[in-house]
């Protein structure tokens, strides 16, 4: 038999091109997407778009091409992943695999991917604490990223209500693992940027393996973080290592329990700190008054003092003035047995000069008056 | 000689205490042709000085007041 006659039989013919098509349509029919895990081998990007890689196991290789926007960060040939892609024949290169999503898998090329994307990010200054900004503490309303059928979103809350009251609190449902979380979690802290009239974003999932927290060590979520005008309080529940959003956010906390201890004040603690401190601002004020007090006190007592010593100089001069004038009244000196002159018309006779013999003169004592006549004049008496 | 008076219309202890200095400067002069000059100077030097003790009296008052 010919291959002519294998036509006859109804097999199906072909030029190249229609071949591949068909086959495309073949593909697409049976199989459009599939997920692939295996080691990454040859991997590289070129003109900073495009991406070439191999993915193989042991027993075959297939080829890989994407864009660097299906990366979830720097990768580096050895690390396993898991890679959602379009199998396709291209017209001029073959069979190739289109990524659609590719991810390290296993604890140790999670971790090596984070490490290689936080080195990168944080040469970009990405994580640097000058970077952080301060959250309102309390802060007054929220936004929550979370998967509400979550146990984390659940003790968030909790612990949120039982530290505070009155908070407003807005929720953005979202996955947090898995293909959808990525997408999700950016959507959401663009979704609270646009609006703008919360106080702090907040990302919180529980505990998990690597594998379920990848995630948030993706660049693009990282990037999210870093960007987030509205201040970032990311809590991913694990304490060994530090997923790459919770550097990037200007708050960490190591739980959801633990982000609602750090964001609210506990009202208890907050009315035990009240009473505590007006109890020390009574004391100040208290001990600060008494010192007031005798301040005051001692510069009243000063005070009088001063004015008492200028009063008893007043009296003392007042005293002497009083004397010198008692000691002035003719009274005063007719008791001590001196006389006052007086001429005829009354007026005071100090000298011999003012009299002449036969001049009529009173004479004033202590006790009485006599009238006299002069007699006799001596002007040189000493 | 000042004719401030005090606030309540009477003279100040100082303008007092001028007043009776003038008197006294006089009295210690004893040039006196008149009697009754002399005695006028005496009476109003003493009057003064019954002011002057009287306000001094109600300031010493007024400081045991305000030590109270």
């Amino acid at each position: 038999m010919t291959s002519d006659d294998n036509l006859d039989f109804g097999v199906p013919a072909f030029d190249v091109v229609g071949a591949v098509a068909v086959l495309n349509q073949t593909l697409e029919y049976a199989l459009p997407n599939m997920r692939i895990v295996g080691e990454l081998a040859s991997f590289k990007i070129a003109k900073n778009q495009w991406v070439y890689a191999d993915i193989k196991d042991d027993y075959a290789k297939l080829r890989l091409f994407g864009t660097i926007y299906n990366l979830p960060g720097p990768l580096e040939d050895g690390m396993t992943v898991e890679v959602v892609a379009r199998p396709q024949i291209h017209p001029q290169y073959n069979f190739s695999l289109n990524i659609i999503s590719i991810r390290p898998v296993g604890e140790g090329h999670i971790k090596k991917a984070a490490d290689l994307l936080k080195a990168k990010l944080d040469k970009e200054g990405l994580f640097d604490p000058s970077r952080k900004r301060l959250i309102p503490h309390p802060p007054a309303r929220i936004g929550l990223i979370a998967s509400v059928q979550s146990a984390a979103y659940a003790d968030f809350i909790k612990i949120m209500d039982e530290r505070w009251s009155g908070v407003n609190v807005e929720v953005y449902d979202a996955h947090v693992q898995g293909e959808k979380a990525e997408d999700d979690i950016v959507r959401g802290l663009k979704y609270f940027n646009e609006r703008l009239d919360v106080d702090v974003v907040v990302l919180t999932r529980g505990g998990g393996s690597a594998d379920d927290l990848a995630v948030f060590s993706v660049e693009q979520v990282v990037r999210e973080v870093s960007a987030s005008r509205v201040p970032t309080c990311v809590a991913v529940g694990h304490e060994v290592d530090t997923s790459l959003a919770e550097l990037a956010a200007d708050m960490r906390a190591s739980t959801p329990s633990n982000a609602a201890e750090l964001l609210f004040p506990d009202k208890e603690d907050m009315r035990e700190r009240i009473r505590q401190n007006k109890f020390i601002l009574d004391n100040l004020l208290t001990r600060r008054l008494e010192g007031e007090e005798i301040r005051i006190a001692r510069a009243r007592t000063d005070l009088a003092g001063m004015v008492e010593e200028v009063l008893a100089r007043s009296k003392e001069s007042v005293e002497q003035s009083k004397k010198i004038l008692e000691m002035a009244h003719p009274k005063t000196a007719m008791k001590r047995g001196f006389v006052l002159v007086q001429a005829a018309n009354g007026k005071l006779v100090s000298s011999v000069g003012q009299l002449q013999v036969d001049d009529n003169i009173s004479m004033t004592l202590a006790d009485g008056k006599a009238e006299l006549t002069v007699t006799k004049l001596d002007k040189d008496l000493k | 000689m000042s004719t401030t008076k005090g606030s309540a219309g009477q003279k100040t202890f100082r303008q007092l205490e001028h007043e009776l200095d003038e008197i006294l400067v006089r009295v210690e002069g004893a040039s006196y042709e008149d009697l009754d000059d002399l005695l006028k100077d005496h009476s109003d030097g003493m009057t003064i000085i019954n002011q002057l003790e009287d306000k001094l009296k109600k300031a010493k008052n007024s400081i045991i007041k305000a030590k109270k």
